[in-house]
C-alpha cells in the first residue's frame, strides 16, 4: 500500500484522506510515547491538538461530500439524492473497475477506497463514506474532543489514559469506514482492550467488575457477529462480483464485501418471496455501472455481475444453504443480537449501568456517545442490508423489542437515584427509539414512513450522542463538587451555578423531546412512523415521552431547585468547563431549529438511498 | 507337536495387554506400573515376531520392529527408573498416591 | 531377500539425496554430540553451551531453509530411506517451525537462565535430542518412525519435567509424566502392532490406504484394524492432551519449569498435531469421494474436540497458578485444533497449520512472562502479576498482546488462526452438505457453535490475569505507593516485545503464511 501512494500514477487522494481520518488519533497515540513523563501538560494539549485536527479532517470530509452530493444533483428536485452517489454504488463500480484485465486508475472523486489486503481470502481494505456514516465520524470526533477537555484533571497514568482514548477513537472512526465485513470486525473488537481498562484503571469502586461484565457482554456480541460473517463468507458469489471479460473460471468465489454480500442478500430475498424472475443484471456504459434511477419503474432489479449467466445464477443461488429461511433467520438473528449488545437494547443491556457508573466522566460521555451508536449504525449498515428477508419478516417484533427498551429504560429511570444510574437507563430508553424507527418496515406507497423512520432512527443517535454526552458532563461536574451522585441529597444548584443551571436545563429539555431542541426530532419522525406502521409499538412509544419528561424534570428539579446549604458554596463553571458544555448546548439548539439545514440536507440522500434499494425488493 | 496358528499369538498378546493394563490401573507402586508397561510393550513384540513368522510381506520388517522396540523399552525403563529415583529422593517412597503436591 | 546390485546402486543415488533432505537432523545429532563432549575440554566450557545449542539449531535452520529446491519435488513415492520417511513440503514446513521454536526457546533459556552453568549442557541436549524426535514424528511415514519418533520426543521430555532437581513439585511433575506416557506409548505400540499384522506392513501409506478403503467402502469394520486404530489415536491423543488423555498436562505444568513448559505446550503439540494431520489425510485419501469417513472418525473427532475445547476452558476459569492456567488454556487450544482436524479436509489442515504459527509466538511468549515473574518475584500465581503493566510497561503490555491473541481478538495472530479454523469447520459442513450428508452440515455448524461459545468462554480466565496484572494495585510498593519496578533484564524486554511485534504482523500480514501452508499440504 505504500508504494501506491509514492507512485503518482496509483495516487488517490481518498485513499490519503481517509486513512488519515482513521488512523491520525492512533498516530497521536504513538507520538505521546515519546513526549517524557514529566511533561504532563504537553501530553494534554498533544492530545487535544490530535482530537481536533481529526475533527478537522471529519469536517474537510464532509465539504468533500458536499462536491460529491453537487456533482450529480440538478437542483431541480427536493434532495440531493442520485443513485449514482449510493455508497453501495460506488463500492460496486470500484470494485468493478479493480475486476478489469487491466485495472483502472483509481478514481479520486468517489469517497471511496479499496485495495486489497488479502487476496487470496479478498479481504479488501476498503473504506467509503456515505451520509450517515459522516454524521457519527462527525459526533465521534466532537464528543472525543469534548471529552479529553473533560478529562484535564485526570493525573493518574495519563499517558495511558489519552492513548486508550485515542486508540478508541481510531477504532470507532475506523468502524464507521469499513464497508468490508472483516476490516469492520478488526476495528470492533479494536475498541474492546481500550474500553477495558478505560473504565477498569481509572473508574469508581466497583470499576473491575464493571469492566470485565463490559468485555464479556461485548465479546458475546462480537462472537456472535463473527459466526454472521464466517457464514457469509461461506456463501458462493461468483455470480455477484465482476470479472474480468472473457473471464472463464468457474471455481467458487468468496468475499467478505458487505455490499457485494448485500446484494446477494436482496437476491434471497426475490427468490424467497417469489419474485425471483426481477433479478436482473447490472448493465455497464462506457466502464460505468448504470445506477438505478429511483423513478425507474423498471420491475428487475439489478443484483447480478455484469455479465453473469442470469439463469444458471439463479437455479445455483436457489441450490444454496443461503436461500432457505432458516439459514436467513439464524443470519438476521446473530447480526442483531451482535450489535444489540451494543444498542443497548433489552434485555442484553446490564452492562451499561453498571460502565457507565464505574468509567470516568469523559468515558461515560463516549460510551454513551459514540459507542451505543456502533450498535445502531451495525444495524443500519449490517444487519438489515445483509439479511433483508428475514428482517422485513421479523421487523414488527424487533419494532416490538425497541418499544420495550423504550419503556422499561424509562421506567427503570424513574426509579433511580443514582444521577449517572439514571442517565445510563434514559439511554436504553433513547437508544430503543433508534430500534423502532429502524423496523418500521412499510412496503409500497408507504415505504416513505419507513424513510421518515429511518431519518428519525439516525438523528436520534446523533441527538443522543449529544444530550447524553453533556448529561453525562453534567453530572462529572456535579460531582466533582458533590463528591456524591445521589439525587435525594443535590439540590439548590440554580443559585450559586446559574449559567450552569442555564446549560445544562437547555440539554435537559433536549433529552426530553422538547420541540425547538435537537431530541424532538428524531423521536417526532420515529414516532409518526411508527404509527404509520403498528398503532401496537406507536402508543407505548408515545406514552413513554411524558414517562420521559416525568423522570428528567423531577430530576432537573431534585437537582437545581430548591435551596440547600450543602450546595450553596460550590463554584461556577471554569471557562474550561463551560467551553464543553456551551458547545453542547449550541449544538442541541442548532440541530432542534435546523435540522434540515444542518443535517438532513447531506445525509438524507444516503438514507433515501438505503430505503430504496430495500423497498424496491419488497415488492 | 500342534502348530498353532496366528489367531492362537493374537489371543496370547491380547491376553498379554490385558495383564499389563490391569496392571497399570491396580499398581500404586510405580515400579509395579512400570512393569505393566513391559507387560504391554512384549505384548505388541509378540504380535511382531508371531506376523513375522505368518505374513509373508512382513518377515523382515517384523524381526525390526521387535529389535527396536527392545532397544527403545530399555531407554524408556532407564529415564523412567532415574525419574523414580528422583521422586524417591524427594518422597522418601515410589508410591504414586503419594504424588499429591500438584492438584487443582 | 537383499536386492541385487542394479537396485543396489539405484538405493545409493536416493540414499545420498534423501541424506542432503536429512541434513537438518543430522546436524542437530551432530550438535547433540558436540555438547557431550564439549564437558571433556574444561577450557572449552567458558562457552555457554546454550550459545552453542542455538547455534546448532540456527545452522539446522538454515540448512532446511535452504533445502527448499531438494524437498519440494520430494515427492518420490516410496518416500525418504526406502518409505520411513517422508521429507515433503509439510514436514518441511512442521520441522522449519519446530526448529524456529527452538532456537526461540534456547534464546528465552539464555535470557532467564533457567538451566545454571553446570546443567546447561544437559538441559540442551534434552532439548535438541526431544526437538530431533518430534522432527522425525512429524516426517514419518512408516508406523515405526512413528513409535520411533513418539519415545525419542517423549524421553527427553520426560527428563526435562523433572529437570530441576531438588524440588518436590519437578520430580512429581515427571512422574506423573512418565507413567502416563509411558502407558499410552505401550498402547499405541500395540496398536501399531495389530496394525502391521492385518497389513502385514508398517508403511503409513499402504496401512492407511487399506483402511480408509475399509471404513470408507464397507459397512463393518473388522475388529483388529479398528482397534489398531483406536490405540494408535490414544498415542496421538495423549501428546496433544485431548480429553480423555489429558490429565498429566496440568500437574505436568505446574511442575515443570516454565521454559519446559512451553517446549511441551508447543512444540510437542506441533508435532502431534502435524503427525495427526498427516494420517488423517491420508485416510482421507484412501477415498476422497466418500463421506463415511467424515461420518464415522470425523464426527467422533468432532465430539472429542469439542469436549476437550469445552473442559479446558471450564477448567481454566477457577484456576490460581499461571502455568497450570495456561496448562488448560494449552487442552482447550488443542480442542480448536482437533476442530480443524477433525474436518479430514485440506482447507481444515491448512488452518491448522497457520494456527500452529500464531500459536507458537503467543504461547511462547505467555510462558516466558510467567519464566520472568518466577525470576523476578518469585511466584508464578496470578497474584504474583499484580499491577505488572504498572511495574513493568513493557512486559505488562506484551503480557496482554499474547493473552489477547490467545482469547483471539484482531488485529493480533491468534485471531487470525481463530478464525481460519473456525471457517474452515463452517465450510466443511457446507461441502459435506454438498456431497450428500446434510447430518455432516448440522454437526460442523455446531461445532462453529461450540467454538464460538467457548471463545467467550475463555475470556473469563484471559481477563482474570489481564485484570491482575492491569487493574489491581502492585502489592510492592516503595514508600510513597508507587510501584516498584520489576526490574526485568533489558534483553528479556526487548525479547517479549519483539514477540508482540511479530503477533502483530502476523495478524495483518498472514496472506504469505497461508499460501505456504496451503501448498504444504498440496
Amino acid at each position: 500500500m505504500l508504494d501506491s501512494l509514492l507512485d503518482s500514477t496509483e495516487r488517490e487522494t481518498d485513499l490519503v484522506w481517509l486513512s488519515v481520518l482513521t488512523f491520525l488519533p492512533i498516530l497521536c497515540a504513538a507520538g505521546l510515547m515519546v513526549i517524557p513523563g514529566r511533561f504532563k501538560e504537553w501530553m494534554r494539549w498533544w492530545s487535544l491538538l490530535g482530537a481536533c485536527a481529526t475533527l478537522t479532517v471529519a469536517a474537510c470530509t464532509l465539504i468533500d461530500y458536499h462536491r460529491l452530493l453537487d456533482s450529480h444533483s440538478d437542483r431541480t428536485t427536493r434532495s440531493l439524492y442520485h443513485p449514482a452517489n449510493r455508497l453501495d454504488h460506488r463500492a460496486d463500480q470500484a470494485a468493478y473497475d479493480a475486476a478489469q484485465a487491466v485495472p483502472k486508475p483509481f478514481s479520486s472523486f468517489n469517497m471511496f477506497t479499496r485495495r486489497a489486503w488479502n487476496e487470496r481470502f479478498d479481504i479488501n481494505y476498503s473504506l467509503g463514506v456515505d451520509g450517515v456514516s459522516l454524521a457519527l465520524i462527525l459526533l465521534t470526533a466532537l464528543v472525543t474532543l469534548c471529552a479529553l477537555v473533560a478529562s484535564w484533571k485526570i493525573d493518574q497514568q495519563l499517558r495511558g489514559y489519552l492513548a486508550m482514548i485515542l486508540i478508541l477513537e481510531s477504532g470507532v472512526i475506523g468502524a464507521f469506514l469499513a464497508v468490508d465485513l472483516f476490516l469492520f470486525y478488526v476495528f470492533y473488537e479494536l475498541m474492546l482492550f481500550p474500553m477495558y481498562f478505560l473504565i477498569g484503571i481509572w473508574g469508581g469502586g466497583r470499576r473491575k467488575y464493571a469492566a470485565v461484565k463490559f468485555v464479556i457482554y461485548t465479546l458475546f456480541g462480537s462472537v456472535c457477529l463473527l459466526a454472521a460473517i464466517i457464514t457469509l463468507y461461506s456463501v458462493d458469489v461468483r455470480d455477484f462480483v465482476p470479472k474480468p471479460a472473457g473471464d472463464l473460471r468457474t471455481e467458487e468465489v468468496h468475499t467478505f464485501d458487505s455490499v457485494t454480500l448485500s446484494r446477494v442478500g436482496r437476491a434471497v430475498m426475490l427468490v424467497l418471496s417469489g419474485q425471483e424472475e426481477r433479478i436482473g443484471v447490472q448493465t455497464v456504459a462506457h466502464g460505468q455501472l448504470v445506477p438505478t434511477m429511483p423513478d425507474d419503474t423498471n420491475a428487475t432489479v439489478p443484483l447480478l455481475a455484469p455479465g453473469a449467466d442470469r439463469e444458471a445464477a439463479i437455479a445455483r443461488l436457489k441450490a444454496a444453504t443461503i436461500c432457505t429461511p432458516t439459514f436467513q433467520y439464524i443470519l438476521f438473528a446473530l447480526l442483531f443480537v451482535g450489535f444489540a449488545v451494543k444498542v443497548p437494547i433489552f434485555p442484553l443491556h446490564s452492562w451499561l449501568p453498571d460502565a457507565h457508573v464505574e468509567a470516568p466522566t469523559p468515558v461515560s460521555m463516549i460510551l454513551a456517545g459514540v459507542l451505543l451508536k456502533l450498535g445502531g449504525y451495525g444495524l443500519f449498515r449490517f444487519a438489515f442490508p445483509l439479511a433483508p428477508w428475514a428482517a422485513s419478516e421479523l421487523c414488527w417484533y424487533v419494532g416490538l423489542i425497541g418499544a420495550i427498551s423504550i419503556v422499561y429504560g424509562a421506567i427503570v429511570a424513574m426509579g433511580q437515584t443514582d444521577f449517572k444510574k439514571l442517565l445510563a437507563y434514559s439511554s436504553v430508553s433513547h437508544m430503543g427509539y433508534v430500534v423502532l424507527g429502524l423496523a418500521t418496515w412499510s412496503a409500497g406507497a408507504r415505504a416513505e414512513y419507513w424513510e421518515m423512520g429511518v431519518d428519525g432512527a439516525i438523528f436520534q443517535m446523533l441527538a443522543h450522542g449529544i444530550t447524553a454526552s453533556a448529561l453525562f458532563f453534567v453530572v462529572g461536574m456535579v460531582y466533582e463538587r458533590a463528591h456524591h451522585r445521589d439525587l435525594n441529597r443535590l439540590g439548590g444548584l440554580m443559585e450559586p451555578m446559574p449559567a450552569f443551571g442555564g446549560a445544562s436545563a437547555i440539554l435537559f429539555f433536549a433529552s426530553l423531546g422538547l420541540p425547538g431542541l435537537c431530541g424532538f426530532v428524531g423521536e417526532f419522525l420515529v414516532i409518526l412512523s411508527a404509527w404509520n406502521f403498528s398503532y401496537a409499538l406507536a402508543i407505548p412509544a408515545i406514552l413513554t415521552t411524558v414517562l420521559t419528561a416525568a423522570y428528567l424534570l423531577w430530576t432537573w428539579q431534585r437537582v437545581y431547585f430548591g435551596t440547600n446549604p450543602d450546595t450553596a458554596q460550590f463554584a461556577e463553571m471554569t471557562p474550561r468547563e463551560s467551553s464543553v458544555l456551551l458547545t453542547f448546548a449550541a449544538l442541541a439548539v442548532a440541530l432542534g431549529v435546523l435540522p434540515g439545514f444542518l443535517i438532513f440536507q447531506w445525509m438524507e440522500p444516503s438514507i433515501q438511498g438505503w430505503v430504496d434499494a430495500l423497498v424496491r425488493v419488497r415488492g | 507337536m500342534v502348530e498353532f496358528g496366528f489367531p492362537a499369538f493374537l489371543v496370547l498378546s491380547a491376553f498379554l495387554f490385558a495383564c499389563g493394563l490391569t496392571c497399570l490401573a491396580t499398581k500404586r507402586n510405580a515400579i509395579g506400573i512400570l512393569m505393566g508397561v513391559e507387560l504391554i510393550l512384549n505384548a505388541a513384540n509378540l504380535n511382531f515376531v508371531a506376523a513375522a513368522r505368518f505374513v509373508p510381506t512382513f518377515r523382515l520388517e517384523g524381526q525390526v520392529f521387535a529389535v527396536l522396540v527392545i532397544v527403545l523399552a530399555a531407554a524408556e525403563a532407564a529415564v523412567a527408573l532415574a525419574i523414580f529415583l528422583n521422586f524417591y529422593n524427594n518422597h522418601a517412597t515410589v508410591n504414586v498416591e503419594n504424588a499429591t503436591d500438584l492438584k487443582g | 531377500m537383499l536386492p541385487n546390485s542394479e537396485q543396489f546402486s539405484a538405493l545409493l543415488s536416493t540414499l545420498s539425496a534423501d541424506l542432503v533432505a536429512f541434513l537438518p537432523e543430522l546436524i542437530l545429532a551432530g550438535g547433540i554430540t558436540l555438547l557431550l563432549f564439549l564437558r571433556l575440554f574444561p577450557q572449552l566450557c567458558r562457552v555457554h553451551s546454550g550459545f552453542v545449542a542455538a547455534g546448532v539449531v540456527a545452522l539446522a535452520l538454515t540448512t532446511l531453509l535452504g533445502n527448499g529446491h531438494v524437498t519440494t519435488n520430494a515427492d518420490w513415492e516410496p518416500g525418504a530411506f526406502t518409505g520411513l520417511l517422508r521429507l515433503d513440503l509439510f514436514s518441511q514446513f512442521l520441522r522449519g517451525l519446530l526448529l524456529l521454536f527452538t532456537l526461540l526457546l534456547l534464546l528465552l533459556c539464555d535470557q532467564t537462565g533457567i538451566p545454571d552453568r553446570d546443567d546447561s549442557a544437559d538441559f540442551c541436549v534434552l532439548l535438541l535430542g526431544g526437538t530431533l524426535g518430534l522432527m522425525l514424528m512429524t516426517s514419518a511415514n512408516h508406523l515405526l518412525m512413528v513409535f520411533i519418533g513418539l519415545e525419542m520426543a517423549s524421553l527427553p521430555s520426560y527428563a526435562l519435567a523433572g529437570f530441576l532437581k531438588g524440588q518436590r513439585t519437578g520430580s512429581e511433575a515427571a512422574l506423573k509424566y512418565v507413567v502416563y506416557g509411558a502407558a499410552s506409548a505401550g498402547v499405541t505400540l500395540y496398536g501399531i502392532s495389530l496394525l502391521t499384522a492385518v497389513f502385514g506392513t508398517g508403511n503409513l501409506v499402504t496401512v492407511t490406504q487399506g483402511l480408509g478403503h475399509m471404513i470408507a467402502d464397507s459397512e463393518s469394520v473388522p475388529l483388529l484394524p479398528m482397534a489398531g486404530l483406536c490405540f494408535l489415536f490414544v498415542g496421538f491423543g495423549f501428546k496433544l492432551a485431548a480429553v480423555p488423555f489429558q490429565f498429566w498436562l496440568p500437574d505436568v505444568f505446574e511442575g515443570a519449569a516454565a521454559e519446559v513448559s512451553a517446549f511441551l505446550s508447543v512444540a510437542s503439540k506441533a508435532a502431534a498435531v502435524g503427525l495427526t494431520a498427516r494420517v488423517l489425510l491420508l485416510l482421507q485419501e484412501a477415498n476422497p469421494e466418500s463421506v463415511r469417513l467424515a461420518e464415522t472418525l470425523g464426527i467422533a473427532l468432532a465430539v472429542v474436540a469439542t469436549i476437550t475445547a469445552t473442559w479446558g476452558n471450564l477448567a481454566a476459569l477457577t484456576q490460581t497458578n499461571l502455568k497450570r492456567m495456561l496448562g488448560y488454556s494449552t487442552i482447550a487450544h488443542a480442542g480448536y485444533m482437533l476442530m480443524a482436524l477433525s474436518t479430514l479436509r485440506k482447507d481444515g489442515m491448512a488452518a491448522v497449520l497457520v494456527y500452529l504459527v500464531m500459536y507458537l509466538v503467543m504461547n511462547l511468549g505467555a510462558f516466558a512472562v510467567v519464566a520472568v515473574l518466577r525470576n523476578r518475584t518469585g511466584a508464578e500465581t496470578i497474584a504474583a502479576c499484580r499491577g505488572l503493566i504498572a511495574r513493568s510497561p513493557a512486559v505488562g503490555v506484551s503480557l496482554t498482546i499474547f493473552l489477547a491473541s490467545l482469547l483471539g481478538l484482531p488485529p493480533l495472530g491468534g485471531f487470525v488462526g481463530k478464525f481460519l479454523v473456525f471457517s474452515a469447520v463452517y465450510d466443511a459442513g457446507q461441502a459435506y452438505a454438498v456431497a450428500g450428508s446434510p447430518t455432516l452440515e448440522w454437526v460442523y455448524s455446531l461445532l462453529l457453535g461450540v467454538g464460538i461459545v467457548n471463545t467467550v468462554v475463555s475470556a473469563g480466565y484471559y481477563l482474570a490475569v489481564l485484570r491482575s496484572a492491569g487493574l489491581d494495585e502492585a502489592e510492592a510498593t516503595d514508600a510513597s505507593g508507587h510501584a516498584l519496578p520489576l526490574g526485568e533484564p533489558w534483553g528479556v524486554a526487548v525479547y517479549l516485545v519483539g514477540l508482540s511485534i511479530v503477533l502483530l504482523i502476523l495478524g495483518l500480514v498472514w496472506n504469505p503464511l497461508i499460501t505456504l501452508a496451503t501448498s504444504a499440504i498440496r
